[in-house]
């Protein structure tokens, strides 16, 4: 989690973070910016100089893997003093600040050509390779992969030229976003900056060839070709054979840059194997991919087509004609007949079982086209409509897409058109791996259905991207990545006032349950409640949960605005004594801010089973006075009659008591006149 | 079973009672009843000169048993016991007059006996006149009090507990004020 520190803006040009560090606004460091994340000097109270990068929510920076990163040992990475949001004054948002020490000297590429460091061939491997084969075993024990694995963030150390380089900064955006397509191979080139997933190691080892490729050839570029162009040849031809082209190399880096410019992940080297090669182990490289040629070639938009790869690439530009030639039956002969492979047969007639059988009218031609490039060539990305994106890419562009406001029932389709699941199940993956990302996607799909708090697509972006900070619209122009910021947020926008006590939305709920369910678990039925008490209270509960989470202390703005929508809540004590108490409880408890103080009032369970049994017993009482009442109404209407019985009764006993007296008197009086003694 | 139809009988009664509604059956007179007869009778005869002196002596309360209403015998006792009052001085005296026949006939035809013997009745009747008004008047103020009583229990029911503590019973008094 991340680690926001207070801030308060020192001046125009200085932004503080934390106690002991102040970035300066006015002074870049264009040389370690990242993509659209740029670098700022940064100085602490002692004067030291660091490098701040500075990311907005839209670049999807790495908040998730800064304990990751910071659990990494080798020297050669840049060092990570701090990071947090950060209220950054030359737009008025919140960004995702990190402050990296500053020990680095220039970029290996420099504006167009690469720096000339005078290394010799022992020197590259020392210096060079050697380290970067130190980073990636340290990235595949904590299980890191870095994505901006590029020559112009590779910086020479800036104690001298006999020291190892140090890789640059790789959290500040989102994992391959900011690299050229050069950097990757064919399966990711050709999906959107966004699109390309999380990555894996074996990108970074990729881009690693890249750039040693270029390193040794001392051009910032590989060849006069496009990008589009380069990645056509590496299709046909395969990453090594384009890259290297007519290179002259020596003969033993040519066999690790084989190895680790495999086209396939699978057969690509790892960490073992280059450690192995500069141990001086020959290694046989991965076998090259071969493509089956067709025994004579398709015509789609004027151009012959003997490879099924290269008809996958071009599929999409034409999807009317893509769709004739699906419909009419030509595509399904060429495949079966004239290429004749079992499993690109086996993808096609699934494709075909979906659109309805051989003859039956395409519906959705872009849906078509993607589906076809998919069964065409498995390693390539999903292209569907205006937006291209691997399996796993999904996520970040959703999240970019709720950033900036688009339809986002394009990633709805997605989900439900089962494009992720063809495009998985078709790249050669890991089983496990598959059944995954089937599970995950299958997920999505359940939640698009529910509109309940916590799913909808919201949800998807939290599941498919764990990255992406919390989009919700309330905390636009904030950064929340945890329940600190999540409530520092809330308290400020607090302080601008109209703030209602029902803060949490379908994204917050969304967020906080994909990263911490069983602390909102509980909570959900009271958010997603018809009744609005019981949503304040599930609102009021999750910032209490927060607050006790994140040991923020004091939070008395957030606290008033739920003191005054309370009024209703109270009534779950039906005693209007225990009621009065609870409330003045509360209101004391809002004062000094704590949320926590608040819930345990509000719902303590104790004593609303208490309440609860009393008023069972007070219900109860009432009716039987109710009964009593009514009895003695009925009985007292005759006043006449109204206790005559028991007036007879006792009138009787007066009178039997009065006759007994009077007899024994007589009989007293009798005798003792007649027996005189 | 026997329990069961005890308390029947009795609610019955008390309903009857108090509010002065309801039939009772009358019953017959049961053995018991009639083996008490049987002996009055038989020593009414032995006794003959006693039994002709309180026969004429109780007639105010043999009238009040044969003429009051159902249900209300506790008056009938009350004039009975002062009428058994007034007759002891004349029985006392029958019984040391020699206790035969022309003696009690003596004692019967003295008008100062029939007027004793009448007016301890009378008075029997007085007392059950003042003391049932003076009960009933007390039993009534006393369920007014207890009326009022339980209205302000439930007004502080309410008051602490809210409108729901009623459950589905009626509160529109409160409203009233009643």
């Amino acid at each position: 989690m991340s680690n926001p520190k207070v801030n308060k803006n020192i001046g125009s040009a200085h932004v503080s973070f934390g106690s002991d560090i102040s970035i300066n606004t006015s002074k870049r460091l264009p040389k370690y910016d990242n993509g659209n994340s740029l670098a700022y000097r940064a100085y602490d109270t002692k004067n030291t100089k660091f490098i701040a990068i500075v990311s907005g929510v839209e670049d999807l920076p790495r908040w998730d893997a800064v304990d990751n990163y910071n659990s990494l040992a080798d020297t050669s990475f840049m060092h990570l003093i701090r990071s947090g949001a950060v209220r950054w004054p030359l737009d008025g948002n919140q960004k995702f600040v990190f402050i990296y020490s500053d020990n680095m000297g220039k970029a290996l590429l420099g504006q167009e050509e690469i720096h000339d460091v005078g290394w010799r061939h022992p020197d590259i491997i020392e210096l060079f390779i050697h380290p970067m084969a130190r980073m990636f075993k340290e990235m595949d024990s904590k299980n890191f992969n870095h994505g901006s694995v590029r020559l112009s963030n590779i910086y020479l150390s800036v104690s001298g030229k006999g020291d190892p380089i140090v890789l640059g900064d790789a959290l500040s955006v989102y994992p391959g976003s900011t690299q050229s397509s050069v950097y990757f191979s064919p399966s990711k080139a050709l999906a959107d900056p966004f699109g390309r997933g999380g990555g894996a190691l074996a990108d970074d080892i990729y881009a690693f060839g890249v750039c040693l490729v270029l390193f040794l050839r001392k051009t910032g570029h590989i060849t006069e070709l496009s990008e589009e162009e380069l990645i056509n040849k590496k299709i046909e031809i395969g990453s090594y054979a384009a890259l290297i082209g007519s290179g002259r190399f020596q003969v033993s880096f040519l066999e690790l840059l084989k190895g680790i410019l495999h086209d396939d992940a699978n057969l690509r080297w790892g960490v073992d194997e280059i450690f192995s090669w500069l141990d001086g182990t020959r290694l046989a490289p991965g076998p090259l991919i071969k493509k089956k040629k067709a025994t004579r070639p398709i015509t789609f938009m004027g151009k012959k087509y003997l490879y099924a790869e290269y008809l996958a690439m071009d599929i999409h530009k034409s999807p009317s004609e893509a769709a004739d030639m699906f419909e009419n039956g030509v595509l399904g002969l060429w495949i079966v007949k004239s290429i004749d492979e079992s499993g690109l047969t086996e993808r096609y007639e699934k494709v075909l079982d979906r659109n309805g059988g051989l003859g039956a009218p395409v519906s959705d031609k872009d849906l078509l086209v993607s589906q076809l490039g998919l069964v065409l060539n498995t390693m390539l990305p999903v292209r569907y409509k205006d937006k291209s994106f691997t399996y796993d890419g999904l996520g970040a562009m959703l999240a970019r897409g709720i950033i900036s406001e688009d339809n986002l029932s394009y990633y709805s389709d997605v989900l439900n058109l089962g494009l992720l699941d063809q495009a998985s199940t078709g790249f050669d993956l890991p089983q496990s791996e598959v059944v995954d990302n089937l599970k995950l996607y299958d997920a999505c799909r359940a939640s698009i259905k529910r509109s309940k708090g916590g799913y909808g697509i919201e949800r998807c972006a939290y599941l498919l991207c764990g990255s992406a900070p919390c989009l919700s619209p309330k905390l636009k122009g904030y950064f929340v990545s945890g329940y600190r910021s999540c409530l520092v947020s809330f308290e400020n926008i607090c302080k601008k006032g109209n703030q209602i006590s029902l803060f949490m939305d379908k994204h917050l709920i969304a967020f906080f349950s994909v990263h911490d369910l069983n602390l909102i678990d509980n909570i959900l039925y009271d958010l997603n409640s018809t009744n609005k008490n019981q949503q304040i209270l599930g609102n009021l509960r999750f910032a209490a949960a927060m607050q006790k989470k994140s040991e923020v202390s004091s939070v008395p703005l957030l606290a008033g605005i739920f003191l005054d929508s309370l009024s209703d809540v109270y009534k779950v004590y039906r005693n209007s004594d225990t009621r009065k108490k609870i409330k003045d409880g509360v209101r004391v408890a809002a004062e000094a801010g704590d949320l926590v103080g608040m819930v345990d009032l509000i719902g303590d369970e104790a004593l609303l089973s208490v309440d609860d049994k009393c008023f069972k017993a007070a219900s109860f009482e009432y009716k039987i006075l109710h009964n009593e009442y009514t009895r003695y109404n009925k009985r007292l209407a005759n006043k006449k009659i109204y206790g005559v019985v028991e007036g007879r009764n006792v009138a009787a006993v007066v009178s039997w008591i009065g006759a007994i007296a009077i007899t024994m008197i007589i009989t007293v009086s009798f005798l003792s006149e007649r027996i005189s003694f | 079973m026997a329990g069961k139809k005890k308390k029947k009988n009795k609610d019955k009664g008390g309903a009857a009672g108090s509010a002065g509604g309801g039939k009772v059956k009358r019953k017959g007179i049961g053995l018991k009843g009639r083996f008490f007869l049987a002996v009055i009778v038989v020593a009414g005869l032995i006794f003959l000169p006693t039994s002709m002196l309180l026969l004429v002596g109780m007639l105010p309360s043999l009238v009040s048993v044969l003429f009051s209403s159902k249900g209300v015998g506790a008056k009938s006792s009350t004039v009975a016991a002062m009428n058994l009052a007034g007759c002891a001085p004349f029985v006392l005296d029958l019984w040391s007059s020699g206790n035969d026949f022309e003696a009690s006939v003596d004692i019967l035809f003295s008008s100062q006996t029939i007027m004793v013997m009448y007016l301890a009745a009378a008075f029997g009747y007085m007392i059950d006149w003042v003391v049932t008004g003076l009960v009933s008047s007390f039993l009534y103020q006393k369920g007014i009090l207890r009326m009022k009583d339980i209205r302000k229990r439930q007004k502080f029911i309410i008051k602490r507990w809210g409108a729901g503590v009623a459950g589905d019973v009626d509160t529109g008094w409160t409203k009233k004020g009643k």
